[in-house]
């Protein structure tokens, strides 16, 4: 679920255009993001399991009906999905702390919450392309534009070259990776590290000569 | 220099604003990814401090701060950025928040008290000075925001706070040892020529 999420943003499709409709897919994106950020506040303020629980099962259930029927491959990515068990294992890490130290009750509450935000985050992200985020972003800094705190097309900007970039880079990592581990070389951080920050580092010179050159960054 | 884009009000030049949020960028995947086995040592190595440091070693001490400044914006707007795919004002709410708030100050001060250019410098003094800045900055800064903020979240003393983020530190310095070679290695290929 997670993988395809992020593949969503990924080079092999336009991220501004999805190419199928869900439900989600047709609500504006504005409200998508709004309701992500107020389930994170929501969540926070309530330690009822019962409600968490529900939070829990709703988001799933939207997770799911967007990527019906589950499990099913999306276009091509270099990264593999096994990725993303890392980041549940950390997940699982927390929780059993919580639990070895406060108790079952508090750890199902702390996984809940946590599920339940990775899950709505994860539909959000899978069905929002990074343009209308960057749209949401630029229209919400609007008045703090006008009073001269910070130009919101850049911050926008920012904000959409990160998220957009974020699998690039993944991917990137991964390629190194492999291309480590087919010299024989085992993974020394070194090894690995170099090439992940050379190859960043060209990549944001070319992008920023890339959006000079189409006036990106200048509308006013 | 490169862009002349610049605004009075907020004068980034593209190449600036380009840098800083791929190194946003950098320490979502760092944040994301499995930590790496290292030789020697049986421990391995999470990244996502390491990510701090290393924009702090690379970038000015702005760029530096914006990067993470808008990482913990990403986190806050409820994106799974976080190690673990966490997000939300909920982690903020808890125990770590004051860690990734420090991650801003932190990479400041790391950027801060680097020495960036090789060429203003002799290679050893470069590595004692970027250590000492990857330490000070990524470590203890980030400690003096989310040690207090741990204690106030868990009820727990400052003491007690202090002890259970001290098991941290080694760690920290194994990473404060890979970013300053990383970063010297990167200035050495020349790929960072200003900013």
């Amino acid at each position: 679920m997670v993988s395809s999420a992020l593949r969503m943003t990924s080079p092999a499709q336009p991220s501004n255009a999805p190419p199928k409709g869900t439900w989600l897919h047709r609500w504006p994106a504005g409200l998508k993001l709004l309701f992500l950020f107020t389930m994170g506040s929501a969540l926070v303020l309530t330690d009822r399991l019962i409600i968490l629980g529900v939070a829990t099962i709703v988001a799933g259930l939207v997770c799911l009906s967007i990527h019906w029927p589950p499990f099913k491959q999306g276009a091509a990515s270099s990264t593999p999905s096994t990725v993303f068990v890392w980041p549940l294992m950390t997940l699982g890490a927390i929780v059993a702390y919580i639990g070895f130290f406060s108790g079952l009750e508090q750890a199902l509450v702390v996984l809940c919450r946590l599920l339940a935000l990775l899950l709505f985050a994860v539909s959000v992200m899978a069905t929002t392309g990074v343009t209308a985020m960057m749209a949401v972003v630029e229209k919400v800094l609007q008045p703090f534009d006008r009073w001269g705190w910070l130009r919101a097309d850049k911050v926008a900007l920012m904000f959409g070259i990160s998220l957009r970039l974020m699998p690039v880079l993944l991917d990137q990592w991964h390629e190194i990776r492999e291309a480590q581990a087919a010299r024989g070389h085992r993974a020394s951080p070194l090894a690995l590290l170099v090439p992940m920050l050379v190859r960043t580092l060209q990549r944001a010179n070319e992008m920023a000569d890339a959006i000079d050159a189409r006036g990106g960054s200048s509308r006013r | 220099m490169n862009s002349t884009n610049k605004s009075p009000r907020l004068a980034l030049s593209t190449q600036q604003m380009v840098r800083a949020a791929l190194f946003t960028a950098l320490v979502i995947v760092f944040a994301i990814i499995p930590p790496l086995p290292m030789p020697f040592v049986p421990v391995p190595l999470t990244l996502q401090t390491l990510g701090v440091m290393l924009a702090g070693l690379i970038l000015s001490p702005r760029l530096a701060a914006l990067a993470m400044l808008l990482y913990v914006v990403l986190a806050l707007v409820g994106f799974p950025v976080l190690p673990g795919g966490r997000g939300g004002l909920a982690v903020f709410a808890g125990p770590t928040g004051g860690f990734i708030l420090g991650f801003i100050p932190g990479a400041f001060v790391v950027s801060w008290l680097a020495a960036r250019r090789l060429s203003e410098t002799t290679t050893a003094a470069m590595i004692a000075r970027n250590f000492g800045a990857a330490v000070f900055g990524g470590a203890f800064v980030v400690y003096a925001i989310g040690v207090p903020w741990l204690a106030m979240v868990t009820g727990m003393t400052i003491d007690r706070a202090l002890m259970a983020v001290v098991v941290f530190l080694p760690g920290d310095l194994v990473k404060a040892v890979i970013a300053t070679i990383v970063a010297l290695r990167v200035a050495k290929l020349q790929v960072v020529n200003n900013s």
